[in-house]
């Protein structure tokens, strides 16, 4: 009986980390299917000539996708503990403030003519690279 | 904010899988009050003195800082 209990606990918390791992690899999919549809339509729209509803209809495709993402990232933080919707918090925080320093400094730098010139979209790579440093430092802080 | 939650959780003989899935939270949230870098909430804190049939005095300690500091 309690050999059966026993492996009937351990097949349960493998289900459960198996939920969450799913979870983590569905965000992981819908982030890299965003990713590349926004590389997909920025090459699209850089590259070909095309008429102006069809280039409106393909920025919209990422732009509908990102909607999306953001919904499942509010689902994936709604799902997390306290302790990690803490780190997410912490990151955004941190991102925030680095992203718009980042911004201005670079804006400063391409009006100086001194930095390469970048793209208005590029921002939102800076706020990026921000939440990622933030959650590593807010993971590692409580470590 | 210093606590008793390693102690308790070895008297129950359980490991820190164990004590997160009952109090349904992550791993990663019991190695952080365990080591004392993370406060949990009142609600967490309540849930945690009830799992180990105590007070919440009896698992965490509350220290001002200055008198830590011995100020």
């Amino acid at each position: 009986m309690y050999i059966v209990c026993y492996f009937g606990s351990r097949v349960l918390e493998a289900q459960i980390n198996m939920k969450e791992n799913s979870r983590d690899r569905k965000l992981l999919a819908i982030s890299a299917v965003v990713g590349l549809a926004w590389v997909a339509a920025s090459l699209v729209l850089k590259l070909l000539t095309l008429p102006i509803p069809a280039r409106l209809l393909i920025g919209i495709v990422p732009i509908a996708l990102l909607f999306y993402q953001i919904v499942a990232i509010f689902r994936y933080v709604r799902s997390q503990d306290e302790f990690l919707r803490r780190i997410s918090l912490e990151a955004l925080a941190f991102a925030f403030p680095v992203g718009l320093l980042g911004v201005f400094i670079l804006g400063l730098l391409m009006r100086s003519g001194i930095a390469i010139q970048l793209d208005f979209m590029d921002a939102g790579y800076l706020l990026i690279a921000g939440y990622i440093a933030g959650y590593f430092l807010a993971y590692r802080r409580y470590q | 904010m210093k606590n008793r939650l390693r102690v308790l959780r070895a008297e129950y003989d359980w490991t820190q899988e164990d004590l997160a899935e009952k109090l349904g939270v992550s791993r990663q949230a019991i190695i952080a009050i365990e080591k004392e870098k993370y406060d949990p909430s009142l609600t967490l804190a309540f849930k945690i003195a009830r799992l180990f049939q105590s007070s919440i005095e009896q698992v965490f300690l509350y220290q001002d800082s200055q008198k830590a500091r011995g100020v």
